[in-house]
């Protein structure tokens, strides 16, 4: 039989060659984040990139995520080689060869395929992680190649583990050819009622549970609510890849028909492209869960770094969003020399004191109150709630939204703070200034709380007009030699720095993940082939009835830009979700969706889904009519 | 119609022929193993009338047809439909011409499973992106007795129906030619005679051409005038045929 094997696999290179780049990509990035991750390691040792050990984690969760996605695109093309052949096969039991000889058969050439495959894979891998380490240490020192025993185990395990693997249910598939079976339609996405219904209800539960989990992960908050997040996420993942079938048609369906309205004469195409997408529901799934999965991830980890960037105030702690803050290193207050020898600096703008105080009010509980000048406050940052910040009377008290929707205060109602009864003038919301509890003005304060005598316990203070940061820094930094016990955050230069390493962890995330996008596409072209060749008889008759080679494109353009939009969908919706449960439960946190991304990801997946159709399609185009009227 | 004797009414017959191929040769394949499928064949179909296309398995019957629609380039010679020469057009333009003005029934019945018979039977007017005559689609649907049928996929239709709404798919552009290849072939008898009525019908009624393939003596009678082939070229004619001038016709064919 293995010499039937090898007869085929040189009788059908071409037919393979898809199959083994997928192969080659997924391995190739396995090894790539598993040597990545050995070597930035080695790095960290030997202190040459300090920060490289925080990589790790998410490099092979990374890896994992490569991984799932090339076992989809193998198995879907395993399946679609195997179906393109079933005269072969066909063929092959008449002249006498056995269900096991045809199974092992299969086998056997995937097995060709994975080792081939997973070789070239690792050499991929060392070359793609040899340059990114060149580009990460550019700025942060060089880093060792460590390629070790076990990567090169690991990627030629798994690589040949999830080709045989992938590889099983159609060699089953093809033990079930009948001899004598003529080329028809593959059966797959049939599967029987019960079994569907047990899929959909597995996929139901599992979403139920995954969402209860990520409830469960938000409450938990701060800390190990992230890990229950990302746990639930996965299981809810699950659930949604076990609906696919159920979700995937109704979706192309709906896409198509949008897609229709908008093509005005070209209608016709979009109609039937849409109704030849969804004629094999699990194979559409199959399909468009591959793309699903990485842009998922994609869109998950891009939604958490930019509302990460837009927090940058939680995130760096700022009391103020100024580019300056002054704190004294013990507790206690500033003093007022320094706050005036820093105000007076010519390099320095618009500014305000804080004070801070934990209050135990009747009204909402034990809150932090703020002593400072909205007024000031909001010429450094952007202010926004209900009421003019303007009108606020000197004894008047601010309010953070949160809490007032909490206890059902509105402008007018009285709050008890320091014992004194004082009617609410603002009510500020929150997400503009990261803080929640009242705010008195800093003469009211100081009037009232004791903790007031020190003074302030921070300065704000921004940058004046046409100074550069750094020279303002320079300046407050030399003024407060003479206070050696005050402490200088330089705002300015850490959120560059955030920033920077967002962009940075952005950039390599998003690169590697297109690797696992590519390889979805590799599958909708693969799923797309085999459509060709099972319709190429429906595709001469619409040649014969008028369907020009235009059009003949144009069709299976179409279904390929529905599914790689369909999977962007599902991906960006579900990715979108997962953030947006991660970000709430790392606590005041601004959720911000990653607009930009989200439309950049639609565009690619509809270019690369064009361009996966290219191949079928132009091969689809030079099919003579005649095959229409040919009877088999 | 009378009889073409001089040049002025030979220009006018000319006209009137829906389709024609003039020294039309087909060769697949090159050096030894060249088939000659066509050979130098002169032939011409009249407009509203039906003609079936006879002869021994592999004498070109098909070859010819897929010349004449427009399916096919063929080597040599041409083909004049409704007054186009085919010879001189890109895929494109045959496509269109295909299309617009060439209606197609196969004996395989080749409906689109994934739309129903109303959508099947507009097929290439919404290719053409353009929109039904109402009345011409009632006619044709009621002669075709498809009235209730509209709904149903192909696989919800048994053999007869799924033709007869292929031949509403050939008339609904008002073709200048419909090329129907052995159109009862997959049919039980009861269901060729109807689809053999039918297309009888959109000639008598309807003002129609047919050209149809068939190897069934009993098919061939419906027709106006049987063209014989053997070995790719024009063997014979047999004009108002019945099941027994066709047997003859055939036998010395064979003899
Ligand atoms: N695509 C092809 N390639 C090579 N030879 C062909 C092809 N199609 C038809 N032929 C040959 O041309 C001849 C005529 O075929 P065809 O037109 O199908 O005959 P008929 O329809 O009368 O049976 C036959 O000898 C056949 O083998
Ligand atoms: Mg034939």
């Amino acid at each position: 039989m293995f010499g039937i094997t090898m007869a085929r696999l040189r009788a059908h290179p071409r037919r393979l060659v898809l199959t083994t780049v997928v192969v080659v990509l997924s391995v190739g990035f396995t090894a790539g984040t598993l040597i990545l991750a050995d070597s930035l390691n080695q790095a960290a040792s030997l202190q040459e990139m300090p920060d490289a050990k925080h990589l790790e984690v998410p490099l092979l969760m990374l890896g994992a995520v490569a991984l799932i996605v090339a076992a989809f695109v193998i198995a879907n093309t395993f399946r679609i080689l195997v179906a393109q052949r079933t005269r072969e096969l066909a063929l092959l039991r008449t002249v006498g060869a056995t269900r096991r000889q045809v199974r092992t058969g299969v086998l056997v050439e995937a097995a060709v395929v994975g080792a081939l495959g997973s070789a070239a894979g690792l050499a991929l891998g060392a070359v793609s992680a040899a340059g990114i380490g060149r580009a990460l240490s550019a700025d942060h020192g060089s880093m060792p190649l460590v390629v070790s025993a076990s990567t090169v185990v690991a990627s030629m395990l798994v690589g040949m583990l999830v080709t045989v693997g992938s590889a099983v249910a159609p060699a089953a598939a093809a033990t079930r050819v009948a001899p004598l079976a003529a080329v028809r339609a593959v059966p797959d996405g049939v599967d029987s009622p019960g079994a569907r219904r047990r899929q959909t209800g597995v996929g139901l539960t599992l979403i139920a549970v995954g969402v209860a989990g990520l409830g469960l992960g938000v409450s938990v908050g701060l800390g190990a609510g992230i890990v229950v997040v990302v746990f639930a996420a996965a299981v809810c993942f699950l659930g949604i890849l076990l609906l696919g079938p159920r979700i995937v048609p109704p979706m192309l369906r709906i896409t198509g028909a949008l897609a229709g309205r908008a093509a005005g004469r070209g209608r016709s195409t979009v109609e039937l492209a849409t109704a030849n997408s969804v004629r094999h529901p699990r194979r559409a799934a199959a399909t468009s869960a591959a793309l699903m999965i990485g842009v998922t991830m994609v869109i998950g980890f891009v939604t958490v770094a930019e509302s990460a960037r837009a927090s940058v105030g939680v995130v760096l702690d700022a009391r103020v969003p100024a580019d300056f803050v002054l704190s004294p290193v013990e507790p206690g207050g500033l003093s007022d020399e320094a706050i005036r020898a820093v105000d007076d600096l010519p390099e320095t703008g618009a500014s305000v004191e804080l004070y801070t105080a934990i209050v135990d009010t009747g009204e909402v509980g034990t809150v932090e109150v703020l002593g400072t000048d909205l007024q000031r406050w909001a010429q450094i940052a952007q202010l926004d709630g209900d009421g003019n910040i303007a009108d606020i009377a000197a004894g008047d008290v601010a309010i953070d939204g949160g809490t007032a929707d909490e206890f059902g205060l509105g402008v007018g109602d009285t709050v008890t703070v320091f014992g004194q009864e004082l009617p609410i003038g603002y009510i500020v919301d929150t997400r503009t200034m990261y803080h929640t509890g009242l705010v008195l003005a800093p003469a009211t304060f100081r009037a009232l709380a004791p903790e007031a005598a020190s003074g302030p316990e921070y300065f704000a203070v921004d940058t004046a007009d046409g100074v550069s940061p750094s020279r303002a820094h320079a300046a407050i930094e030399e003024t407060l030699q003479a206070w050696p016990d005050i402490m200088l955050r330089n705002h300015v230069e850490a959120k560059e720095r955030l920033n920077r390493g967002l962009d940075q962890t952005v950039s390599v995330v998003v690169a590697i993940l297109g690797v696992a996008v590519i390889i979805a596409v590799i599958g909708i072209a693969n799923t797309l082939s085999l459509s060709v060749h099972e319709r190429r008889r429906e595709i001469g008759v619409l040649r014969a009835v008028g369907l020009t080679k235009a059009q003949t494109m144009r069709l299976l353009g179409v279904e390929a830009v529905l599914t790689a939009l369909v999977g962007a969908l599902t991906g960006v919706t579900v990715g979108v979700g997962f953030a947006y449960a991660a970000v709430l439960s790392m606590e005041r946190m601004i959720f911000v969706v990653p607009w930009g991304y989200v439309a950049l990801t639609f565009v690619v997946a509809g270019a690369l889904g064009a361009v996966a159709a290219l191949g079928p399609a132009r091969r689809a185009a030079r099919m003579s009519p005649v095959v229409a009227l040919a009877t088999e | 119609m009378t009889i073409p004797t001089d040049r002025h009414t030979k220009a006018a017959s000319a006209v009137a022929d829906a389709v024609r191929a003039e020294a039309l040769t087909k060769i697949y394949g090159t050096g030894d193993t060249a088939v000659r499928a066509l050979d130098h064949v002169d032939v011409s179909f009249r407009a509203g009338r039906f003609t079936a296309i006879m002869g021994p398995s592999g004498s070109g019957k098909s070859t010819l047809m897929h010349c004449l629609a427009g399916l096919d380039a063929a080597t040599s010679g041409r083909v004049v439909l409704g007054g186009t020469d085919l010879s001189g057009l890109d895929d494109t333009a045959l496509t269109l011409l295909r299309r617009d003005r060439v209606g197609f029934v196969f004996q395989a019945f080749n409906l689109l499973p994934t739309l129903d018979a109303k959508a099947n039977v507009l097929l290439p007017l919404r290719l053409a992106g353009r929109q039904p005559e109402p009345e011409w689609f009632d006619t044709v649907v009621d002669v075709l007795g498809l009235r209730d049928r509209l709904g149903h996929r192909p696989s919800e239709l048994s053999g007869g129906q799924q033709q007869r709404a292929a031949i509403a798919r050939a008339l609904i552009t008002r073709p200048d030619v419909v090329f129907a290849d052995e159109p009862t072939g997959n049919l039980d008898s009861r269901s060729g005679i109807d689809v053999l009525d039918l297309l009888r019908t959109s000639v008598r009624d309807l003002g129609h051409t047919v050209v149809m393939v068939t190897h069934d003596p009993a098919a061939a009678a419906y027709a106006d005038r049987v063209v014989l082939l053997a070995d790719g070229r024009v063997a014979g004619e047999i004009d108002e045929p019945t099941v027994d001038t066709v047997i003859d016709g055939l036998r010395e064919l064979g003899g």
